[in-house]
This record gives structure tokens, sequence and C-alpha cells, in this order.
């Protein structure tokens, strides 16, 4: 997904650069304040990461034959918060372009706007959305469907940057990046999800691996200075509030709107892969059943487009509903083993 | 364990190694942007840039064949992209594969946009390669970019390698006990990935405890003197204009040759 230079027009630069700009803005404001020293290292190591996992090609398993890496948005939005996210994304991909060729100096702005951006804000956002379903096991559903969505939103706005820019189609060139991205997402899904459930404690929000490198780092800057008295912060937990969860649910929700908005658009332009199947055999489904309420996603009483931006919306209220139903469902079980260890978050259980 | 640091041409004499690093990076933007400026199927424009590039390759002591190779990595990316362009370009029809109708302006600019996206790459791989990390680091620092920004790309740079190393032991470790299977499935790859989380994260903190052992506090110090001045400025910035007159250059006579 890294766009090289060369292809995409000089309006299409300008703006992705302009929208990446005004977030990489916020985001230094906001790590200076979040982000003390003996953080940035961490920050820097888990650039490293994602930077040597983005190496690693996976084979997918659902279509043959291509191979994906991992972007790692979502999961750096998890591990350091999103401010800090964005700008460890932001060193990534830059030091992707001028080290490694990979991906161009100009269309940089398009690049932090598809992957440095919109994956630590989207994928944050839906965990928050989420992250109300509580339970360890709905935790890993929660950052699969989390960076998913990260994934696939960031390959349907490189489609769009490339649609406006080439006489490419913008639904083609969307539908076809955004294809790819679906399955790649999967893997991606699958380790974050991987990695989080290792790194989170149970209940807390806060990352195993925050908390046990701010105590073995400070332990040395203890030793190192005794004299000083450095005023050694506890590093409390996030303690964010309500309203800061409010923003983020809604960060979350407007993005899967806008992401079913857009699917929308594709829902019913192409038969799916069953009815195409079915079709080229020559079975032509009979009359159905059991009469869908709304058919090839979009609502009978309103034609076109916004019909079917109304299904859409619909049905991921619907998949919403179902999920917290299925949440309350099986984490019954859960819970009551949960609740015994209340003062669990401030006692490491590490695993290993 | 061994991996090749990307910097390594910068020890070896030459122009652009002699250079003040800020030059070099306005001149290598004004480069790129030069390069973006470049109507389709402007043949000669795009030649005159690559012999530039050439040029500045060679005095530097840039192995062609090195610099050609890394520059083709854009492919995978600008590749598909660009075999698309002659079947959504309308035009008059250059040649058929098949069922499919290539038209020739769209032919055009799909050989336009992989010279491009080569020659941007190939510049900011000249740029890389010629100028130690610390000296890019110090321009960038000039340049205002956040203090912030910058550390998190020295530490993910210090780091980069500590993460290749590990990774080199993890795959080995993969390769040694499934010999001859090139493809592992899914559960062993995420495994892999996790187990390298693991140990690189150790690492880069023990690293981290020593560079505080020894006095870290958070300012990088080298001890290579960085070439700077006014003359290397003028220099650095003439390649740059030369560069973007190619590509701005309104209508003289010989660049107006398309195709």
């Amino acid at each position: 997904m890294h766009i090289p230079d060369g292809i995409l027009s000089i309006p299409v630069l300008a703006g992705s650069w302009a929208v990446s700009a005004t977030a990489l803005t916020w985001a230094t404001r906001r790590s200076k304040k979040e982000l003390d020293q003996s953080l940035v290292p961490l920050a820097g190591v888990a650039g490293a990461f994602i930077f040597a996992a983005q190496m690693i090609q996976i084979p997918i398993p659902v279509v043959a034959g291509t191979s994906g890496h991992l972007l790692g948005g979502t999961l750096l939005a998890l591990l350091l918060g999103p401010a800090a996210a964005i700008l460890v994304m932001a060193a990534v991909l830059t030091v992707q372009c001028l080290l490694f060729q990979d991906g161009g100096l100009l269309a940089l702005g398009a690049n932090f706007l598809n992957m440095a951006v919109t994956g630590p804000l989207v994928g944050y956002g839906m965990y928050r959305l989420l992250r109300p379903i509580t339970g360890r096991f709905h935790l890993v559903i929660a950052t699969a469907v989390a960076a998913w969505t990260s994934m696939v939103a960031g390959s349907l706005l490189a489609g769009l940057e490339i649609g406006l820019s080439s006489p490419i189609h913008v639904t083609t060139a969307m539908w076809a990046l955004g294809g790819v991205h679906a399955a790649i997402g999967l893997i991606e899904a699958t380790a974050t999800a991987l990695i989080c459930s290792l790194s989170f404690r149970k209940e807390a929000h806060v990352p195993l691996w925050q908390s046990r490198w701010n105590q073995e780092v400070q332990t040395v800057e203890q030793a190192l200075s005794p004299a000083d008295g450095r005023p050694e912060p506890d590093q409390p937990p996030t303690k964010r509030g309500r309203s800061k969860t409010a923003i983020w649910m809604a960060v979350g929700g407007g993005s899967s709107l806008f992401l079913a908005l857009i699917l929308a658009q594709f829902a019913s332009k192409l038969p799916d892969g069953l009815e195409h199947v079915l079709e080229s055999f020559g079975i032509r489904p009979g009359p159905p059943r059991f009469p869908a309420p709304m058919p090839d996603y979009s609502v009978p009483w309103l034609a076109g487009w916004p019909g079917k931006a109304l299904a859409a919306l619909l049905g991921l209220i619907g998949a919403t509903l179902l999920a917290f139903a299925l949440s309350r469902f099986v984490g019954s079980s859960q819970r009551s083993n949960e609740s015994e260890s209340p003062g669990d978050h401030t006692n490491g259980d590490e695993e290993d | 364990m061994h991996h090749s640091y990307i910097d390594h041409l910068a020890h070896r004499p030459g122009i652009l190694q002699s250079l003040d690093p800020r030059g070099k990076v306005a001149a290598t933007i004004g480069y790129v942007v030069a390069v973006s400026l470049t109507p389709n199927g402007a043949v000669l424009r795009l030649g005159l840039l690559l012999t530039l590039l050439l040029g500045v390759c060679i005095a530097s002591s840039v192995p062609l064949a090195y610099a050609a190779k890394r520059g083709l990595l854009v492919l995978p990316f600008a590749g598909p992209v660009a075999l698309a362009m002659p079947l959504a370009q309308p035009g008059p029809i250059w040649t058929t594969i098949g069922p499919l109708e290539l038209s020739r302006p769209g032919s055009i600019l799909a050989a336009t946009i992989i010279t491009k996206a080569f020659l941007a790459a190939t510049a900011l791989l000249v740029l890389a390669a010629t100028t130690r990390f610390n000296h890019l680091l110090a321009a960038l620092r000039w340049y205002r970019l956040p203090d912030i920004f910058l550390s998190i790309l020295a530490f993910l740079y210090r780091y980069l390698f500590i993460v290749v190393d590990e990774g080199q032991r993890v795959a080995r470790a993969g390769r040694t006990r499934s010999p001859g299977r090139y493809r592992r499935p899914v559960t062993t790859a995420a495994a892999m990935i996790v187990g390298l989380v693991r140990r690189s994260f150790d690492r880069a903190q023990r690293v981290y405890t020593a560079m505080l052992a020894r006095g870290y506090d958070g300012t990088t110090r080298s001890d290579h003197a960085q070439p700077r001045g006014a003359h290397n400025l003028v220099v650095s910035l003439t390649f740059g204009v030369i560069a973007l007159s190619f590509a701005l250059s309104p209508y003289p006579v010989i660049l107006r040759w398309t195709l």
C-alpha cells in the first residue's frame, strides 16, 4: 500500500499533505504532553518492530498466490495511545521512504494519511467503540475488528487517491485495493488480536510492556541519580474520562458509518461469490422462501444510493446489537472468574 | 549476525559525500518535485533528469547496478497501477493482446508512471546512501521538524538493526525446524511475530538501560565532523534548480519533443 512518486496528481498530493500535516501537528502536541522522555525509546522499538514485521510476507489463505504483511497502526494505537501511534507510524513510513525507497517522498503525505493517520485513529476508535463489551474473549474480537477495519479504511482511501489522480475509475480503484486488503486485513486482525491478547493485562487498558518498561527503566534511573531525587511519576494507568470515551466511540462509530456508506456503493454492483457460482452453473435461485427485509442491501421504499446507505446503516446497527447480545450471553460465563481478582491490575500477572 | 547498513556508501570519497546534508535534502526534494511535475510522455525531459542522476551517481561512486536494483523496488506497487492505465485511459488503440485493447495514450502514461517512480526512488536512494543517518537527522532538525518525531526516528533507526537481528534469528530457527518448506502456516507465522516482539523488546530495553548507564540524556552526539559551508549549499541548490528547470522549462525548443 506504499504509493510511490509519479502516480498521484498534484491536487491529490496537496490535499493529502494538508490533512496529514494537520493530524501530525495534533499528534506532536499531544505526545509532548503524554510521552515522557523514558517512553521515547519504547516508541522507537515499537516502530522498529512494526518495521520488521512489515517485512515478513505472510501467505493469504483466502486468495491463493498472494501474500501480505502487517501494517500495525491499530496495534501501535493500542500499545502507545493514538497520538504516539501516529508519530511512530509516520516515523516508520519516513524511514521506509528515505532509506528503503518504499513509498515516494511527495507521496509521503498520502501514505501518512492512509497508514499513519487512518490506521491508528480508525483502529483506536473502533476499539473504544467495541470495548464496552467486556471480557478477555471480547477483547480479542474488538482488537481484531478494529485492526481489520482500519486496514480496509486505509486501503479504500488509497484507492480513492489513485482513482482521483488517474483515468482509472474511482470505484474500480477502491474496489480493487479494498478487496485485496480485506483479505490481507484478516492477517492484520489475527496478528493484532494475538499480540494484544498476550500483552494486555486482564482488565486494565494499559499494556503490560509499557508498565514493565517503566518499572525497569525507572529502577536504572533511580540508581543513576539518587541525589537528584528526580520526581518519579508513578505513571497511573491512563484514566480517561467519560467524555474522552464518548469522543473515541464517536470516532469509531463515524468511521464505521463512513465505511458502511462507501461499501454501500459496492453492495450490489457485483454479485457475491455464491450467487456468481450459482449463476455460472445455470442455477437460478427461486423466489426466496423467507423474504429478506432488505433484499440486495437496499431499503425497498427508498430507491438508489440513499436507500443502500440506509440499509448499510441498519445492518451496522443490527450487527452491533447482535454482538452485544452475544457478549452478554458468552460473557456471563466469564464474568464469574474475573470478578475474583478486582485489584489485579496492580500486581503484574505476566504470562511467562 | 550480518546485515548491511544502508548508509555504507557515506564513507567513500565523492562529491555528494562532501556536501552539506541540509543542501542535499533541499536538492533531493527539488529533484523529486521536478520528476513529479514532468508531463506525460516528455521523453527528453525525463531523459535529462535521468542523465543528471547518472552523473551524480558516477561522481560520488554509487554503484550503478546497486542503484538500479534498489530503484526497481518500486515495481511491485507502481507496476500494477501502471498496467491498468492502457485499459483505463480512452484513446486510439495502440495494440491488442487477446481481448485487451491497449490505448496509445494509456500506454504512454504507464511508461511515464514507471519511469517517474523509478527516478524519484533512485534519487532518494542516492541521498540515503551517501549521507550518514545522524547527519540526515541533524539536517531535518535544522529544518525545524519536531524534536519528539526526530528522537523517535533516531531510536527507530537504532533499534531497527536489533529487531532485524532478532528477526533473522527467529527466521533461521524456523528454517531449521521445517527444512524445505517455503510457505509456513499462518499460525506459525503469527507465533513467530509474537516471539519477535518479545525478544526485540527485551533486547532494546537492555540497550536503553546501557545507554542510560553511559550518560545518555536525550541528545545525540556525534564525533564525525559534519560537512558544512556556504559553497556546499550552493552546489546542492544548483543541482535542484537545474532539475526543476528541466521539468518546468515552459517551451524551449529542445525540450518540446514528446511522444
